[in-house]
């Protein structure tokens, strides 16, 4: 591929609180202008409250950093309550996966509700195909409350989706490398209870063999805080844990992740990475994931946990 | 009965199965010689070195003698190509004022070649009493340097410190006490990490002049450093052309007035066609784009400057950057974004960078617009900045210093 200059193109869209479904981007935005051919490097969603959580003097925004200890603030990460689903023609990326599920984790302080898809090789995109995104927003329910993180509660949240990327001016292929994301993202349990995919996830639902390359694991922590110190703010929370919790990762018949595992050493602390370099899943082959949900004795009134597990193979498709 | 014939005859021309380019490349090595780097050494030619043969006398007991870039228990013939070397200057500026960093301190062996790899920033913010202020702020956002090597330009201009390498690590950055809450800054740290190293000939300097923005009204002490190599022998012609550039494009301050009664246009800047742009008449060949975003507040104790994505005290989580709006184009037509976007829609929250390598033609440029949308905050302003950064061919050589 020749390429010409960088260009961002960028769509924004925003999830009224309470909505039940999903907001598609603007496709005419995230295609060149001219519709030349484009090469995506990097897809990345950004989240925001824009100006709709003004609460007294100050403005907060969803995200993982809090600024006077340089820790995690385990109130407002968004990760696993922002889902999208992707697609270039007719070839899909994902469906409805969360942003944990997408990419590994850089700096757990800082990436708040930034969230980034490096690809391993520019997707090409001729003239005339389009990128199509759509995002959706859930919540999950904790002691019968259905819990968002607390500055998404009442308020409504903007998702800027963004290709990086250059227009194609020559040697245009015949194929591009697609990238493949399948997830596991259960509803939040309670501890004590357990895990374990179900059939249609972590899935080649493709028709030819995909390629893994990696894999991702976190786990949402969610919490109802005591009412009393800060009623108004401080109702959810959910954290990112890092967990001292068994689980097991296998294909039909071989272990990735054997029995009794640390989910925390199968899945780097850091960067929450699986390696699965090697891995090639057949048409409908898919792995399994099981795991205990821990039992925690913190003073929060309810806890519950949620994890978040995913695959990422790319493949090769005909544009 | 004929003679039995040996197995092996010497009269026989028996074709080596070895080709002879492999035989001259396991050909026993030419003996190589310790050389003394600093006598009669002229940069460029070959290098006449003296042999050390005789071992050094050692008092028994005394510690072995230090010699640099040789592995310990490595032999001591080996020829010594480039060692390290760290330079440093620390100066300090009043609000407002320039200032030069020391040359002598800024300058290698004055008989050898050094090659720059990285150059790194302290800066640190002082009080009245000269001692270093202990406080939440982004002293680097207004110290800004320019760079130059003989009559080549590094920056286009003075660039902001902060806006020369993608960010590894925001808290890092940061150096903190445990004071007051546990999160002031005594200093920051940034870094620029050379696209292609800068090679200095011996005797000359890479000069590096600063600027106090002004807008902080705290003198701020900083300190330049270079970490590169001091050389054996004179970088090859292309090399010595090549040199790391950056530009900047730091916004005026943009009231915060979205939604004020009365204002129905939002505030609005935008860079010119001389900040957001590669040295003249030779193409810019962009690694990266960098953009961060300050906020300037007014308080009880004076103006303080924070990094947006960093908190900033209790009310700045990020606000300002979602309510900025960054529009980007370019001389020769093809936008970099064809709207506004929010501000880390385009630079990664994370590294602050877009990491996107291109080539600027020599007579082109961006042009960064930015506005402010819906925030009305009385007491604030907004800063952003933007870089481009990466490297050009100069088509010069050094001048050499006899």
């Amino acid at each position: 591929m020749k390429f010409g200059s960088p260009r961002v193109l960028t769509s924004r869209i925003a999830l009224p609180s309470g909505l039940v479904g999903n907001i598609p981007f603007d496709s005419g935005l995230l295609q060149a202008p001219d519709r030349e051919a484009f090469a995506v490097h990097e897809i990345r969603f950004t989240a925001d409250l824009g100006d709709t959580a003004y609460q007294g003097q100050a403005l907060y925004q969803p995200e993982s950093f809090f600024p006077s200890n340089y820790q995690p603030n385990d109130n407002t990460d968004a990760g696993p309550f922002v889902r999208v689903e992707m697609r270039v023609g007719p070839y899909r990326i994902c469906e409805h996966v969360p942003m944990w599920a997408l990419a590994a984790s850089r700096d757990f302080c800082l990436e708040g509700a930034n969230w980034r898809l490096p690809l391993t090789k520019p997707l090409f995109i001729p003239p005339g195909m389009g990128f199509f995104a759509t995002a959706q927003r859930p919540g999950m329910t904790v002691a019968g409350v259905l819990s968002e993180p607390w500055p998404f509660v009442n308020h409504t949240v903007f998702v800027t989706c963004s290709l990086v990327g250059r227009v194609v001016t020559g040697g245009f292929p015949r194929t591009a490398v697609v990238p493949y994301i399948d997830a596991y993202a259960p509803a939040a349990a309670v501890q004590g209870a357990a895990f374990m995919s179900p059939q249609d996830t972590l899935k080649n639902k493709l028709s030819a063999p995909l390629p893994l390359l990696y894999g991702l694991g976190r786990v949402a922590h969610l919490r109802v805080a005591p009412p009393v110190a800060l009623p108004n703010l401080l109702s959810f929370s959910c954290a990112d844990a890092h967990l001292t919790m068994r689980c097991s990762l296998s294909d039909n018949y071989t272990p990735i992740v054997v029995a009794d595992s640390e989910f925390d050493v199968a899945f780097d602390p850091c960067t929450r990475v699986l390696n699965l370099a090697g891995v090639t899943l057949p048409p409908g082959g898919r792995l399994v994931f099981k795991s205990e949900a821990p039992v925690y004795t913190g003073a929060e009134v309810a806890q519950a946990w949620a994890p978040v597990v995913s695959i990422v193979g790319e493949r090769r498709e005909a544009v | 009965m004929p003679p039995k014939k040996p197995l092996f005859t010497t009269d026989e021309v028996v074709p080596n199965p070895i080709p002879d380019e492999t035989l001259r490349r396991v050909a026993p090595p030419t003996p190589i010689e310790q050389i003394d780097l600093q006598r009669g050494y002229v940069p460029g030619e070959a290098v006449s070195g003296d042999v050390r043969e005789e071992p050094v006398e050692m008092v028994e007991g005394a510690p072995a003698p230090i010699i640099p870039a040789v592995i310990p228990g490595g032999s001591l013939s080996r020829v010594i190509e480039e060692w390290p070397i760290h330079l440093t200057s620390e100066l300090t500026l009043r609000p407002g004022a320039n200032g030069a960093a020391n040359k002598q301190a800024l300058r290698g062996p004055h008989c050898n070649w050094v090659r720059i790899d990285e150059i790194k920033f302290e800066v640190a913010g002082l009080a009245a009493g000269g001692q270093q202020l202990d406080l939440l702020s982004a002293a680097g956002s207004v110290v800004r340097v320019a760079l130059a090597l003989g009559g080549r330009v590094v920056t286009g201009g003075f660039v902001p410190v902060t806006l020369f390498s993608p960010s590894r690590k925001q808290a890092a950055e940061n150096i903190t006490t445990g004071n007051t809450g546990g999160f002031d800054d005594i200093s920051e740290i940034y870094f620029w990490k050379l696209a292609v190293p800068v090679y200095v000939p011996p005797g000359g300097v890479l000069t590096a002049v600063f600027q106090h923005a002004g807008v902080w009204l705290f003198s701020t002490r900083v300190r330049i450093s270079y970490t590169g190599a001091v050389l054996v022998r004179a970088p090859s012609q292309a090399d010595q052309g090549r040199l790391p550039f950056a530009s900047a494009w730091a916004s005026p301050a943009i009231a915060l007035l979205g939604g004020a009664a009365g204002v129905d246009t939002m505030p609005e800047t935008e860079s010119t066609e001389k900040d957001l742009v590669g040295p003249e008449g030779a193409d810019f060949h962009v690694t990266h784009m960098l953009g961060r975003l300050y906020v300037a507040q007014q308080s009880s104790v004076g103006i303080g400057i924070y990094d947006n994505a960093a908190g900033g005290g209790s009310r700045w989580y990020d606000v300002i950057s979602s309510a900025m709006r960054l529009k980007v184009d370019s001389s020769w037509g093809v936008p970099l974004t064809t709207d506004y976007v929010t501000w880390w829609a385009l630079f990664d929250r994370v590294n602050r960078a877009l990491l996107m390598d291109h080539v600027i033609p020599s007579d082109g440029y961006y042009v960064a617009r930015v506005r402010s949308e819906y925030l009305l905050l009385a007491d604030a302003v907004a800063l952003p900045m933007v870089s481009l950064v990466g490297w050009y061919d100069s088509q010069e050589t050094c001048e050499v210093k006899p």
